[in-house]
């Protein structure tokens, strides 16, 4: 017998059907468990019931013999006992305070050779002014990442745009200057580039390759879709200029690559550019919804039930290719069911503010790239001062999943850590209330992942 | 008959050991940059 009191079902246990199977997660173990049609039915009873475990047995022996009804009664109890079903909320309470800054996203050209239609950063310069970062400031925003990041060893530096390659020389000192700093400390840096491709040549390919850097290549998926928003200033697409150099890129072996598109309104049949994608011999993928206030082309509420329905297409779509024996990583899908981060990671979430920030060409902080160019969350600059602006900061720190009432009742918090503080902020203007459209999409990609993962597993 | 099937066993880290070690990729770094996951980053400890 399960003996639970005051148990918050929704927001410890989820039970859900998808396609053949039923899955049940247990949330705070993260034990996952694949059900009969009973024992889902039993659960599910026992759910509504709030916990009256003798109810929950006489509602399904009113369908079932009695014998299997124990059975299922004897096993789900048995997990209760082991801890890997109905188990109790025991989240560690960790003081975030002094966390150190481990990641940089370095915003190296607040310009770009493109105009994509969607861009959240107005077309490349967040609405600031056109600029270039300087070797200075570049070789003090690793200076000031080294300062702040403790005793941490890995630290991550993303050169972002704009466009990165537009800075190129600064971005090749801005490494050479790392490499530096790594022969004198035991600090590792792991350099990631965001790029439109535009600009990548042989020379830049191989430096990126020689360096470890791991590259980001944007393109939407099929020609029409990409070629529709991702244009030059002309209006001109990008497809046809970009793609061998995607190919040629991929084919010299970076320590790691992603190409990452966006989706929009305008595609809510993304598993289509998936597929292309995928079809281009592609195997590391992500696409992203397109987000911003204001923007007519992010993802709506109306638009939500064609979305969920994709991303279960989507599970389907991944499947079939596992089980051509092709290996196809969809960034969203590709979770770590048995070795996926601690408490405290999942706690904080994406991290912005805590151990990650964005500094502008000009030097200006701020939590996220998402956040450049609003002033109200402009941390200081890092030429001219190294403290950051306490109180923006601890209001970043004091906003985890254990502050947000929502996200305490959420099945997914887990898998989110409380979503995206911007979304939130563009969403509901509060980085603590959570973004509604963003919340269902990503529930319906952690059901849909589970699913990928178990059929992995459970089936050759 | 098994009427329920275990197929990923308790994994969540909580014990103060093996949590907050700080060496793990920061989510929103790499290929997102737009909507939060922290389900797939791995844990380097």
């Amino acid at each position: 017998m399960i003996i639970l009191s005051d148990y918050d079902f929704p927001a410890n246990v989820h039970l859900y059907p998808f396609q053949d199977i039923y899955i049940v997660l247990d949330v705070n173990s993260g034990a996952v468990h694949v059900v009969d049609q009973l024992a889902a039915e039993f659960i599910q009873a026992f759910i509504n019931c709030r916990g009256d475990f003798y109810r929950a047995m006489e509602i399904c022996a009113a369908r079932y013999d009695w014998e299997k009804v124990m059975e299922v009664a004897l096993e789900a109890t048995g997990l209760w006992e082991d801890g890997s079903l109905f188990s109790d909320p025991e989240d560690p309470v960790i003081d975030f305070t002094d966390a150190p800054i481990k990641a940089l996203c370095l915003n190296v050209a607040h310009v770009c050779n493109m105009k994509c239609t969607y861009c959240f950063a107005s077309q490349g310069n967040f609405g600031l002014s056109p600029s270039l970062m300087s070797r200075e400031a570049g070789h003090r925003a690793l200076d000031f990442l080294v300062e702040h990041s403790q005793g941490v060893k890995h630290l991550e530096v993303d050169f972002f745009g704009g466009e990165p390659l537009l800075n190129w020389e600064v971005v090749k000192d801005i490494v050479e200057y790392g490499r530096h700093i790594e022969a004198n400390s035991d600090k590792i840096f792991n350099f990631t580039l965001t790029t439109n491709c535009l600009l990548l040549d042989e020379e830049i390919m191989d430096y990126l390759v020689k360096e470890n850097i791991s590259v980001i290549l944007s393109l939407d998926g099929r020609q029409e879709v990409n070629d529709r928003y991702r244009v030059l200033n002309n209006g001109e697409g990008t497809y046809k200029t970009i793609l061998p150099k995607i190919h040629k890129m991929i084919e010299k072996g970076p320590i790691s690559y992603y190409v990452r598109g966006t989706y929009t309104r305008s595609n809510l049949d993304f598993c289509e550019d998936v597929r292309h994608i995928v079809d281009l011999g592609i195997n590391a993928l992500s696409l992203e919804p397109a987000v911003g206030a204001g923007n007519d082309l992010a993802i709506r509420e109306e638009d939500m039930p064609q979305v969920l329905k994709e991303y279960e297409k989507l599970a389907l779509l991944l499947l079939e290719y596992h089980q051509q024996g092709r290996q196809v990583h969809f960034f969203h899908y590709d979770l770590d069911l048995q070795k996926g981060p601690c408490l405290a990671k999942r706690q904080t979430g994406c991290g912005a503010c805590l151990h990650y920030l964005a500094i502008t060409p000009e030097g200006d902080i701020y939590p996220c790239h998402q956040f450049v160019g609003h002033s109200d969350y402009c941390l200081g600059n890092i030429l001219e001062n190294s403290q950051l602006r306490t109180g923006i900061r601890q209001k970043f720190i004091n906003n985890t999943l254990l502050t947000k009432e929502e996200c305490r009742h959420c099945w997914a918090r887990n898998f989110c850590g409380g979503g995206c503080h911007a979304n939130n902020y563009f969403t509901n203007g509060d980085i603590g209330q959570p973004a509604q459209v963003a919340c269902a999409m990503h529930r319906r990609r952690v059901e849909a992942a589970i699913y990928l993962d178990l059929k992995k597993r459970i089936t050759p | 008959m098994k009427h329920i099937t275990t197929v990923i066993k308790p994994s969540l880290k909580r014990d103060v050991d093996h949590i907050n070690c700080r060496e793990c990729a920061t989510s929103c770094q790499s290929a997102c940059k737009t909507s939060c996951t922290v389900g797939n980053q791995t844990c380097r400890n």
